[in-house]
């Protein structure tokens, strides 16, 4: 008997925040796909392909920052993958592309499935880009900040 | 003057197309999401009946506390990380949890997560594993400290 209310429970529950989440998935994923098909991805693309000097990449690597950002880490990796192939970006490069897009992925799908579970989806964005940046600035620019720190100290004595 | 309205009924079409495609995306989603939810909330009943879930809150609960979240919420959190966050959120959902709490887990279960699918997919994109998962677990819990400060 307690089997049969164990599961009776936990189905309602279930069944509950199921439809929850789906009056908040059904108008993001078709606003998400309309998207995608009117280019905004390439729009996007274009948008970031000027940061990308800032951040130490080549203009190659907008795409793959875009596609993992709205679309998510697989997606991402396939065109990492892809770039692999073409050999155009070194090895440091690319591993900070993941560590970026590992913090800060499939923004628009992921934070509606958190707010649909109650989260504040401005908290989830806002935190999930600051430990990105943090974490992206810290392995790129990191030992390049450390080098010139020693440098002027072993110059200073 | 054809031309305009040609331009306009494929338009229309294409939206049509996005549109019923978005529709395919959804369902596909909220039935992945099902598949998480339906036996976490099942394993939560269960493991509430059963007293188990209050002996791990009781034993967590001098590490959850740092994080502002009930020592219970330490197996939703594992299991975000391992398996998926919204495995992992549908368990916290199920100890009735306040909206600072949900807005703290979710975040912390936004930088890190699904470690059983992401870790293979980054490796084979070429990304150094341990600093991989370092970072978006270091990310993680850091950001559910400074949340717990931060937020009323």
């Amino acid at each position: 008997m307690i089997v049969l209310e164990v599961l009776r429970d936990g189905i309602l529950a279930a069944s509950g925040v199921v439809f929850r989440i789906a009056i908040i998935m059904f108008p993001v994923m078709v606003g998400l796909r309309i998207l995608r098909d009117r280019g905004g991805l390439d729009w996007l693309t274009q948008r970031l392909s000027g940061v990308m000097g800032h951040l130490k990449l080549p203009a190659d690597a907008a795409p793959i920052i875009a596609a993992g950002m709205v679309f998510g880490i697989v997606l991402a990796s396939a065109l990492l993958i892809k770039e692999r192939e073409r050999g155009q970006m070194s090895k440091s490069q690319m591993a900070a592309i993941t560590v970026l897009l590992g913090c800060a992925h499939a923004f628009v799908e992921e934070t509606a499935v958190f707010s649909s579970f109650g989260a504040n989806p401005l908290i989830v964005v806002a935190s999930r880009l600051t430990v990105a940046s943090v974490a992206y600035t810290l392995i790129v620019f990191g030992p390049s900040i450390l080098r010139t720190r020693l440098k002027s100290e072993s110059a200073g004595e | 003057m054809k031309m305009p309205v040609a331009r306009t009924e494929s338009a229309k079409l294409q939206l049509i197309i996005s549109t019923y495609k978005g529709i395919l995306d959804a369902c596909s989603l909220v039935f992945t999401i099902s598949v998480y939810l339906v036996p976490s909330m099942i394993v939560m009943q269960a493991l509430t009946r059963f007293g188990i879930i209050h002996h791990v809150g009781t034993w967590m609960s001098p590490w959850m506390v740092l994080f502002g979240l009930p020592g219970e919420a330490s197996l939703a959190l594992l299991t975000g990380y391992v398996v998926s966050p919204t495995a992992g959120l549908s368990m916290a959902l199920a100890l009735g949890p306040s909206l600072k709490q949900m807005a703290i887990l979710g975040t912390m279960l936004g930088i890190c997560h699904s470690a059983v699918l992401e870790i293979p997919v980054a490796r084979r994109a070429g990304a150094p594993v341990g600093v991989f998962i370092g970072t978006r677990l270091l990310g993680s819990l850091t950001t559910g400290l400074v949340l717990n400060l931060l937020l009323v």
